[in-house]
């Protein structure tokens, strides 16, 4: 447990009380020692993290896991990680040699203003070469979410919106002064921030914890119609998100190129001539019955054809011409499987069914650690952890029950790893997940 | 005069002894929370700091027993003679444990002299026996002359201070500054008060207190509090109470679930209740047949 930060050990608060109650670490503050009340009192507040959470923590603790905070930004999606581009992949430190003990006597000093801001930043693969992070001079670790997620492309934004949100305050010319970034990831980056402004004018400047940008929905996207039948001249500008960061768009009125367009007349060879006359023999055009021509859109020509083909079946009245009608028409499903799921009404549904989508509500409940499990086989190392073994919520029996919406959120935040709920009740601690189920189908076919 | 520490809503007992009390005399049991002095790793058995229930707090500072207090937040200027006491307490610790070691190392030392010699005698004899000639110390195997070691161990004794033994405490030692909390308004750190839950818990607690039932949390169990007929550690629990407001709609469902888990954990399903007229009715739920 323990990270390095500017060269120096810190724990958090939860790892230094742990140890201290072990009897391993002996805690100083103002060069005197504190008693394990004094501790709890100190590290454990409002402002850094309840007791409820401790409580968890030292249990799993004692129980023998190795926890570690839960920082959002090294998530990707499966996807991410098929195209290889998942931050364990990257090149690792190779200057990451182990930390020389310091001849310190009374063990880790524990760090009161770092214990807290020092949770949210804590991305430890660093790509550049053993540098300290540390030369930009700010007090807060904030600007470890530029540097250190240089290895992820420009298509993963959110784990540097925050750094960047706080740094666009401290410093405008930061991108410029961070030698180490390359340089077209600072140039893409600029707009970034802007745009990451823009975007959520809900999440408070100070937000720490950065937030996953959702996919694009394409139903919401519209697209201009400028074919013959509706012509739409005058087209409004691009959202700006949906466009590359370096290009503008604009409105335009497109009334002059229409009329341009579709001018001349179509030159037929003369096989054609012969093709289209042969098929005006036969061929009756579609728009020569009344009643299509009667039919204003779409639906009303679907209408006119589903009454058509019933006018052609003769379906029996009583079924099919009351407000309920059957599902399936006989003939209509060639196999037992088919017809099986054509009248299945409950579709199965995955927990990361639209989880993209959710809108970003603040939420009571949050993802606190992530647990591995210390054995040989899982093979943790602090700087190459791998994959938990689960995600731990911390929730007490006063609080609600999370909803579906939080869940989801929950499960689209923690990849593919379940969540589990540590509902802690004065004392006692009880567990509670989640696990994927999935009905029996009868017929296999 | 109990002092009971609350912090964010959470009661905490630091003094073993004041536990103590609270539990023989009182009859709040509260949960330990800490890891166990001794054995820190397990998860069997945990040790101070104690937590109570928001319902054992009140009841303590209602009965005038317990006061809820919170350290004073702020900086303490630690004074420069706590400091110097502190480092004189560590010198004469550390003298004390030199000496202790000092005294334990020599009676080591002479309980191991005899086999110390005949060892450097057998070796003595294996060495010259090799090379056929006898070593200058053949004269000192006297049996008598005290070890070289035990001569020079007062000059040789190393026992640097890292070396020491310290003590951590659970408890804070000395005079703090502390601030008395006034139990029946919500702060920040009590934020209780108020609360029609926690009112209709508490005067259900008390109630069942009053009876001289023992009650303990009773999360897993799915209701408010487990009720004992005597000390936790002597019994098991007779009932399950659960917390319902007065005339309200309690699904079936509910209340089968309820039924349903008292009866597989041999435990009668409570239901509590507090009337207008501040009686407290309780409902009882037993799985019998059919008639």
């Amino acid at each position: 447990m323990g990270h390095v930060e500017h060269g120096k050990q810190i724990l958090y608060p939860e790892e230094a009380l742990y140890l201290l109650e072990c009897g391993s670490i002996q805690i100083y503050y103002r060069e005197l020692p504190l008693s394990i009340q004094e501790s709890y009192e100190i590290l454990l507040s409002a402002r850094t993290i309840p007791l409820q959470q401790y409580q968890v923590y030292s249990h799993l603790k004692r129980l023998g896991y190795v926890l570690m905070r839960f920082n959002p930004s090294t998530i990707c999606s499966s996807y991410e990680r098929q195209l290889y581009l998942d931050p364990s992949r990257s090149d690792t430190d190779k200057h990451h040699r182990k930390r020389k003990r310091s001849h310190s006597q009374h063990g880790a000093r524990s760090k009161k203003s770092h214990s807290d801001r020092s949770a949210e930043m804590k991305n430890d693969q660093s790509i550049t070469v053993g540098r300290p992070q540390s030369e930009l001079g700010l007090q807060d670790a904030t600007c470890k979410g530029l540097e250190k997620g240089a290895a992820e492309p420009a298509l993963e934004p959110p784990q540097n919106k925050a750094g960047k949100l706080q740094q666009s305050d401290d410093r405008p010319s930061m991108e410029v002064s961070g030698p180490q970034a390359k340089l077209e990831r600072t140039s893409s980056s600029q707009p970034m921030s802007g745009n990451s402004v823009a975007r959520s004018p809900g999440s408070p400047l100070a937000s720490s914890v950065p937030v996953r940008k959702p996919r694009w929905d394409f139903s919401q996207i519209k697209f201009p119609n400028v074919g013959r039948d509706c012509p739409q001249t005058k087209l409004t500008a691009p959202d700006r998100t949906l466009l590359p960061p370096n290009i503008l768009g604009r409105a335009s009125d497109e009334t002059a190129w229409q009329e341009k367009i579709n001018q001349k007349q179509e030159k037929l060879s003369r096989r054609e001539q012969e093709r289209m006359r042969r098929a005006s023999r036969y061929k009756t055009d579609v728009n020569k019955d009344r009643r299509v021509r009667q039919c204003v859109n779409w639906k009303e020509y679907k209408e006119l054809l589903r009454w058509k083909r019933a006018r052609n079946k003769k379906l029996p009245a009583h079924l099919w011409m009351d407000k309920v009608e059957p599902l399936l028409k006989p003939g209509q499903a060639s196999s037992t499987g088919e017809l099986q799921q054509q009248i299945c009404i409950m579709q199965s549904a995955h927990i990361l069914d639209r989880a993209p989508w959710l809108q970003e509500a603040p939420e009571n409940v949050k993802i606190s650690f992530d647990v591995y499990q210390a054995d040989t086989v899982a093979e943790f190392r602090k700087t190459h952890p791998g994959k938990p073994f689960s995600r731990m919520c911390i929730c007490s029996f006063d609080g609600p029950v999370p909803d579906l919406r939080a869940m989801k959120k929950l499960a689209f935040q923690s990849g593919e790893v379940p969540v589990v709920f540590a509902v802690v009740d004065s004392g006692d601690i009880s567990f509670y997940t989640f696990k994927e189920f999935k009905l029996p189908v009868d017929v296999c076919h | 005069m109990i002092l009971i520490h609350v912090s964010q809503g959470a009661a905490l007992v630091w003094s073993a002894e004041e536990a103590r009390q609270l539990r023989e005399r009182h009859g709040l049991c509260g949960t330990p929370v800490g890891g166990l002095a001794r054995q820190p790793r397990q998860n069997g058995r945990l040790g101070l700091p104690l937590r109570l229930l928001p319902e054992e707090a009140r009841l303590a500072a209602e009965s005038g027993s317990g006061v809820l207090v919170r350290g004073r937040a702020g900086a303490e200027a630690r004074a420069e003679e706590e400091e110097r006491e502190h480092r004189e307490r560590a010198q004469r610790s550390h003298q004390e444990q030199r000496r202790l070691a000092l005294q334990e190392k020599r009676s080591s030392l002479q309980g191991l002299a005899e086999r110390i010699r005949q060892g450097r005698a057998n070796k003595r004899k294996r060495i010259s026996g090799e090379t056929g000639e006898l070593g200058p110390e053949a004269g000192e195997d006297d049996r008598s002359a005290p070890l070289k070691e035990l001569e020079e161990l007062e000059r040789s004794f190393t026992f640097p201070p890292e070396s020491c033994l310290v003590q951590i405490h659970t408890a804070c030692l000395g005079p703090r500054n502390l601030e008395v909390l006034d139990w029946r308004s919500a702060s920040e750190d009590w934020p209780h008060p108020g609360d029609p839950r926690h009112a209709l818990r508490y005067s259900v607690f008390k109630d069942l207190r009053a009876q001289g039932y023992h009650l303990t949390s009773a999360g897993k169990f799915g209701g408010d509090f487990l009720v004992y007929p005597g000390d936790p550690m002597r019994y098991h629990a007779h009932y399950i109470a659960i917390c319902v407001p007065y005339k309200t709609d309690l699904p079936l469902q509910d209340t089968v679930t309820a039924g349903r888990l008292g009866s597989n954990v041999k435990k009668t399903v409570l239901l509590c209740s507090v009337t207008e007229a501040e009686r407290i009715v309780y409902t009882s739920l037993r799985w019998s047949g059919i008639q």
